[in-house]
């Protein structure tokens, strides 16, 4: 059964045929595309594919009959229902800005850069500026009296120590270690070594001396420009605000305490004469835009939040202006009215932020819930470093190679749910790609499965088991590859088996690949049922062999976390309750070697090395 | 991004400056800053150390200076490292030492000369030199008895620079007053 349609209709639609068969068409973009379906299919059969969004939103249509492409509809079609092209000049949603610390942090960076070199090319400049620091120290001794100069000290000495700074430090790393974030751990190390390093260097090359034509009524070490103590106090301050304090609020207020700190010590400094003005400037520049840059590159907030509450992180920004961008591009792009962006389902996703967002009543559709993944060039950064330690932990058999930028992440994952969606596999309906910032940031938005439990809480009968090892083998015989088979991706409504987050899908895997998705969905199965009943039913739609197989590649990390997790609250040994009723195989070796993965390990290894020898011969130095 | 790359440039290229040795020559044809921060770290000192022209086999290999405190020391290629260290300080304990004939440091101000007993480290050798506002102890790794040759050779680094050249040179160059001994009353 089929029907056919021409040209762009404006809207789409699916509809239950009498005999329970689905037909429809989609186009809510300017090709049309025919499906059919029939009684006993799962899903509506693609017949000609125009647009494959389309594609996806037939396949909205559950195994039940129950067209639900409707709700893929965006009202009004192209040109209609709010949708707008952005004319050519006009900003994007939300334009990329730096942001006000980010100006301020790069101009004065550059500034700086500038007046080292010139200082370091023109000896009269140089000059220029000790008369210059020279006469504010002046300004700043006059004031001095006997209590304001113990008070001073006593700043000094309790702030700008090596001993406190060091307390700092070490409390910092002990923390964090404890709170297992190894990356903003290392990146606070790196930052504290770089700074430590740099002001060292840099204070070597300028070879400024102390403040000259006031009294010094301070201790000091070396020469002066940068401060390196200022540096040393602000890259730990700043370390500490971005490493174990949320985002937000609290950061805001973290950000400001450390202020008022390098205020006072930097003036306590000034007055005692350790110090120039400029060199305490030049310090706290370099404490500051180091870590600052080192932490936002190496664990934004977006993937690698500091949070204290499980589940929740309140950093993320989706409420004001990226949330009204979110508005007005979902309105421009899909003409769908958003009434409300909520995070949801945070504690598992760290590669993207994943939002349900409220749409209002239009086109005949009432008021309802979409899914959408919010991507940014953070993520990709992420999923670069995180495929780069796969590859060396596991070697070849992932077969994956990172993404070179945002608009590839979403794309891939609108063609990941299209593909499972043609093959007849119950995904989410993709809606569309939104464009948040270009190149930046991407609003991947699909259908919500309302009234859908994950199959780790919902009653899990035979028609269950059959729909997880039917989904499988689906995947199979596609050519198809999930990669992340666990109860938090597999949802269940109506006694049908629903898959969620498409984006680790690989097309032609390898057969380890697909083996490891059979035995993660039976022991995602089993954990709720047992293993003889699901092996059982897996013979319906595999051979021994392949299950065989299956538990012979499954082993360790092949299991996604949450499923590991799973099996040992479970507390049965349902692994090796299937390779018991399965015929015995070799397990299959997840380490493979290539000239790739032996030269990334050995470059990781070398940079290791030259870290853990840098901090070791600066030890005394950072802590 | 800029500062770290500014700051990872500049650890890369902060060995291309000038050779310790020649921050902290005697004969240095350019006021060194490191003589500056010497004058900073010890302001009643009226003599600065600095190294004569080095024989073969000898270098400076770094230098510390903090308030109180200003010291260099030089490696030796058969002394080892360290083989020599000049430390600037404003007192010397120099009781029990053994006081050697005075010499006249830069611009002939006197010098008091002091060894240290054996006894005290026997295989080293401990000078102190006594002036006015400071004191300089030389210690070297070996004895007179264990390198003979090494003695003779670092009996000859050691140099003091007057104050008071850089009190001028800074109050000439720049305008300003380098504080403590040779410059007038300074703020504070």
């Amino acid at each position: 059964m089929c029907c056919q349609l021409g040209a762009a209709c404006g809207k789409a639609d699916a509809s239950l045929r009498g005999d329970g068969s689905a037909a429809g068409i989609i186009s809510y973009h300017t090709r049309a595309i025919t499906f059919s379906g029939s009684p006993g299919q799962a899903w509506p059969r693609l017949v000609q594919a125009g647009d494959g969004r389309a594609v996806a939103a037939a396949m909205a249509t559950d195994g039940a009959g129950a067209s639900r492409s409707r709700g893929v509809t965006p009202p009004g079609g192209p040109g209609g229902g709010g949708r707008r092209r952005r004319p050519s000049g006009e900003p994007p949603p939300l334009p990329r800005r730096l942001g006000v610390s980010g100006r301020i942090w790069i101009t004065v960076a550059v500034l700086v850069i500038a007046v080292a070199a010139l200082t370091l090319a023109l000896r009269g400049a140089g000059f220029g500026f000790d008369r210059w620091n020279a006469a504010q120290a002046r300004g700043v001794v006059s004031i001095r009296t006997g209590w304001l100069t113990a008070l001073m000290s006593g700043i000094n000495t309790v702030l700008a120590s090596r001993w406190m700074i060091g307390v700092l430090r070490l409390g910092t790393l002990v923390a964090l270690a404890g709170l297992r974030r190894w990356r903003h751990l290392l990146t606070f190390l790196g930052s504290v070594v770089v700074v430590e390093l740099a002001a060292y260097q840099l204070s070597v090359l300028i070879a400024s001396p102390r403040p000259l034509g006031v009294r010094i009524i301070g201790s000091w070490e070396g020469f002066s420009e940068p401060s390196r103590p200022m540096a040393a106090l602000a890259v730990t301050l700043v370390g500490i605000i971005y490493s174990l304090v949320p985002a937000g609020r609290p950061r805001s207020w973290g950000s400001r305490a450390a202020g008022v700190a390098l205020l006072l010590v930097g003036f306590a400094r000034v007055y005692l004469a350790v110090d120039e003005p400029t060199a305490v400037l030049f310090g706290v520049i370099l404490g500051v835009a180091v870590p600052v840059a080192g932490f936002r590159f190496v664990t934004p907030d977006e993937v690698f939040p500091v949070t204290y509450r499980r589940g929740k992180a309140a950093h993320l920004d989706v409420g004001g202006r990226r949330g009204q961008a979110i508005r007005t591009a979902v309105l421009e792009q899909l003409g769908l009215a958003v009434l409300d962006v909520k995070p949801v389902g945070l504690e598992g996703s760290a590669g993207s932020t994943p939002l349900r967002l409220r749409v209002a009543a239009a086109g005949g559709e009432p008021e309802r819930d979409l899914f959408a993944k919010l991507y940014a060039i953070s993520h990709v950064r992420a999923d670069r470093s995180y495929k780069l330690g796969r590859t060396i932990l596991y070697g070849a058999l992932e077969d994956e190679a990172p993404f070179q930028s945002v608009r590839r992440f979403v794309e891939y994952e609108d063609y990941t749910l299209l593909r499972l969606a043609h093959v007849g596999i119950a995904v989410p309906a993709p809606f569309g790609i939104v464009e948040i910032t270009p190149e930046r940031e991407y609003l991947i938005v699909m259908e919500f499965f309302a009234g859908a439990q994950e199959i780790g809480a919902a009653p899990v009968d035979d028609q269950v088991i059959d729909g997880g090892l039917l989904l499988v083998r689906q995947l199979w015989d596609a050519g198809l590859a999930h990669r992340d088979i666990k109860p938090a991706n597999l949802m269940v409504r109506d006694g049908k088996v629903l898959l969620v987050d498409a984006f680790f899908v690989q097309v032609r895997p390898s057969p380890w690949r697909q083996a490891v998705d059979l035995a993660n969905m039976m022991l995602c199965l089993a954990v709720r049922t047992d293993a003889p009943r699901v092996y059982r039913h897996a013979l319906g739609y595999f051979t021994e062999d392949e299950i065989a197989e299956a538990f012979a590649a499954a082993r360790g990390v092949a299991s996604p976390t949450q499923l590991r997790g799973a099996l040992k609250q479970d507390g049965r040994d349902l692994v090796a309750e299937f390779r018991a009723l399965a015929p015995t195989r070799r397990p299959v070796a997840i380490q493979r070697w290539s000239v790739r993965r032996i030269a990334l390990s050995l470059l990781v290894l070398a940079l290791a090395a030259v870290a853990v020898l840098v901090v070791v011969r600066y030890w005394t130095v950072v802590a | 991004m800029v500062a770290v790359a500014v700051a990872a440039a500049t650890v890369a290229v902060s060995g291309c400056g000038a050779s310790q040795y020649q921050r902290v020559s005697c004969t240095s044809t350019s006021p060194q800053a490191i003589f500056v921060l010497e004058a900073q770290a010890v302001p009643s000192a009226t003599l600065l150390p600095c190294a004569e022209p080095l024989p073969g086999g000898w270098s400076v290999a770094g230098f510390e200076v903090r308030s109180g405190l200003a010291q260099f020391w030089l490696d030796s290629d058969q002394a080892g490292a360290r083989a020599a260290e000049v430390t600037l300080t404003q007192t010397c304990d120099v009781a029990g030492a053994t006081p050697l004939p005075p010499t006249s440091g830069g611009g002939g101000a006197p010098v008091q000369r002091y060894q240290a007993p054996a006894a005290q480290q026997p295989h080293a050798t401990i000078r102190y030199y006594l002036f006015t506002g400071g004191c300089v102890t030389y210690r070297l790794s070996f004895t007179r008895q264990t390198a003979p040759a090494l003695a003779d050779q670092a009996g000859q680094f050691l140099g003091f620079t007057p104050r008071w050249v850089y009190v001028n040179s800074i109050r000439r160059d720049q305008g300003l007053t380098l504080c403590g001994a040779e410059a007038p009353p300074c703020p504070g």
